[in-house]
């Protein structure tokens, strides 16, 4: 996913971000069977990839597009592409 | 490869460098067309300067117009004289009469019932409805928590009445700058989750939105001459 805010943040930001948008939107039970978590986070480039079970993407996905605020800074994300690999996800992004 | 669309972006007039900034982001989310809305009233001048800063970042760009009509009288009105100067007319209904009205009117293409309180009132708009139903996704980017579970509620009912009104839906983001603007799929998985067949939503942001820009293209350039209508030219030799 790709995170666009005007200010930087750390990858716990965006953790908190996520789980409170999470919180709201599906509640304590759905946020945990959402199970993910952050594999890599490229914050130079104001990306992260995450990783999640195979039948939350669709719940991840809604999450990221409801995110508004990132360290208390205004923000947006949106997913760049999910894929059952990191290797796949990497070739197809062109990031190593 | 599907073809996405976000029908509704309002690029704040004159602040160029902001709609340069949501013109890149719409390209990088994977968006394909974006119809540009605007109020009525402003300068022409204007809306090309937005439609050509969009299309050099390579966006295919329809031209739109929000009406916010008092009554049925200024509605009717608005709608003969703008009708035929824009791709996409969406009639945001203040109250249930002109919901009426608006959603019979086959010159409009979209209406909106954010200001719809009720059930009864929306249900009225959409029963007999012509026009498509626009969700925006604006509306649960709200400040407060309160007015987010309304405007949730409000999304809900509005989805159950389309679909039990056979009324076809069109997702859109209503950005009004680059932060605000959000990714098709990403859009349509959270209608996915207030009610919507995922198969819906996917076409809300895809299919439904590119056939009305494509109705109205060819009826603004003439080739047709109403609904399901082609005109062929006959040359005399």
């Amino acid at each position: 996913m790709r995170i666009v805010c005007d200010s930087a943040f750390s990858e716990r930001d965006l953790i908190w971000a996520l789980s409170d948008v999470g919180r709201d939107f599906f509640g304590l039970a759905g946020l945990s069977q959402m199970s993910y978590r952050v594999v890599r986070c490229y914050l130079n480039r104001g990306e992260a990839v995450l990783k999640c079970r195979m039948d939350s993407v669709d719940k991840l996905r809604a999450t990221t597009t409801l995110l508004t605020h990132v360290a208390g800074q205004p923000a947006a994300a949106f997913v760049v592409r999910s894929s059952g690999t990191i290797k796949a996800l990497t070739k197809a992004t062109g990031h190593q | 490869m599907k073809t996405f669309v976000d029908i509704n972006v309002k690029p704040p007039i004159g602040e160029y460098r902001v709609q340069e900034q949501m013109a890149k982001m719409a390209g990088q989310m994977g968006l394909s067309v974006v119809g540009v809305r605007f109020p009525s009233g402003i300068a022409s001048s204007e809306i090309e300067s937005s439609r050509e800063i969009f299309r050099s970042r390579g966006l295919d760009v329809a031209v739109g117009i929000d009406l916010v009509p008092n009554n049925r009288k200024q509605l009717l009105t608005q709608l003969g004289a703008l009708r035929n100067k824009f791709e996409i007319v969406r009639v945001i209904c203040s109250d249930t009469k002109i919901a009426e009205v608006a959603s019979r009117d086959s010159r409009v293409d979209l209406i909106s019932l954010e200001h719809q309180k009720s059930f009864r009132s929306r249900l009225s708009a959409l029963c007999n409805c012509k026009s498509a139903l626009e969700l925006e996704i604006s509306r649960l980017i709200a400040p407060s928590l309160k007015a987010r579970s309304e405007s949730l509620k409000a999304l809900c009912e509005e989805i159950i009445l389309a679909e039990r009104c056979d009324v076809d839906i069109v997702i859109s983001s209503g950005a009004t700058n680059a932060i605000t603007l959000r990714a098709p799929r990403d859009m349509a998985s959270v209608f996915t989750f207030l009610g919507m067949p995922k198969d819906v939503s996917l076409k809300a942001v895809s299919n439904k939105p590119l056939e009305l820009i494509k109705a109205n293209r060819d009826r603004l350039s003439g080739n047709s001459a109403g609904s399901g209508v082609r005109l062929v030219r006959v040359k005399r030799q």
